[in-house]
């Protein structure tokens, strides 16, 4: 009789520990499966930052925009009668080579039009044309919004009014 | 004993699981800024007709001037004629290395441009 009741509480407490190694286990998981949820997340969110701003870059350093005459007055749409729409802002005329023209008007357009073109309506991006070592251009050439949040930034070398530049593009979250 | 082993599985396999993790998540931007980077200065040498006729001190000085300090890079000029040049420093074995070619003109002649490009 005293022998069945001692094994009985040993069950018990066998199966006391299990549960609670088990529980142990069970949240271990659950809190690495959280946190690598989280991290995958944010290191997708990163990975369309760098291909956004990396495409962006691309387009301005090689492409001279969508229409490529896009920094002349826009001629009226026959069927419309509305302007046609800018598709691709870029800068060059040569690949690498900045066109002053489409750089002034793409300086003079505004911030949140180019955003709309670029399609980045939940970023905000800061654009700067600075001297091979680092100091600013005279006038200084820039466009946009630096602020203190996760953000892509990345350097082309091109050429402006006939000497090597490094034009800097940032893209940021908002 | 029982207990003890399957513990120290779970442990292993999430620890493997975070290591893979961790490694899939290194930052790919350096490298894509790398390749960019070549790409470019081989577009700046052409553009400035430094590869019409190459000369390997010309375009060395170039080189000194527009690549940043922290970067290397190893240039190899190949073709016909007065193509073939070799300009920069031999790419270490221990770091990541991008490379890419560029084609260019240079006296009539289709000649390529071959970089590789790597962090200091």
């Amino acid at each position: 009789m005293y022998h069945k009741e001692k094994r009985g509480q040993v069950a018990v407490l066998d199966l006391f520990i299990a549960a609670v190694i088990f529980g142990i286990l069970v949240a271990t998981i659950m809190f690495t499966w959280n946190e690598y949820n989280i991290k995958i997340e944010k290191h997708i969110e990163y990975n369309d930052l760098i291909i956004k701003t990396f495409h962006i870059a691309d387009l301005l350093t090689q492409y001279p925009g969508k229409p490529s005459t896009w920094e002349l007055p826009r001629p009226l749409s026959h069927s419309t009668e509305q302007q046609t729409s800018i598709t691709t802002i870029g800068l060059v005329y040569e690949e690498g080579i900045i066109d002053e023209y489409k750089l002034e008007k793409f300086l003079n357009t505004s911030y949140n039009e180019t955003k709309d073109i670029f399609n980045i309506n939940n970023y905000e991006y800061y654009f700067k044309i600075i001297n091979l070592d680092g100091s600013d251009l005279n006038p200084i050439i820039e466009k946009g919004i630096l602020q203190n949040k996760t953000k892509v930034s990345i350097r082309r070398l091109v050429i402006y009014q006939n000497e090597e530049a490094i034009l800097q593009f940032q893209l940021q979250e908002k | 004993m029982d207990v003890a082993i399957a513990l120290v599985i779970v442990f292993t396999s999430l620890l493997v699981a975070s290591t893979f993790v961790t490694k899939a998540n290194k930052d790919p931007l350096p490298n894509l800024q790398l390749l960019k980077y070549g790409s470019d200065i081989s577009r700046v040498l052409d553009y400035k007709g430094y590869l019409d006729t190459p000369d390997t001190s010309q375009i060395n000085n170039e080189i000194q001037r527009i690549l940043p300090n922290y970067y290397d890079i190893e240039l190899k000029g190949d073709g016909p004629g007065s193509c073939n040049f070799y300009v920069g420093n031999i790419p270490p074995e221990n770091k990541a290395i991008i490379s890419g070619k560029y084609y260019f003109n240079s006296e009539n002649e289709i000649c390529t441009l071959k970089y590789k490009i790597w962090l200091k």
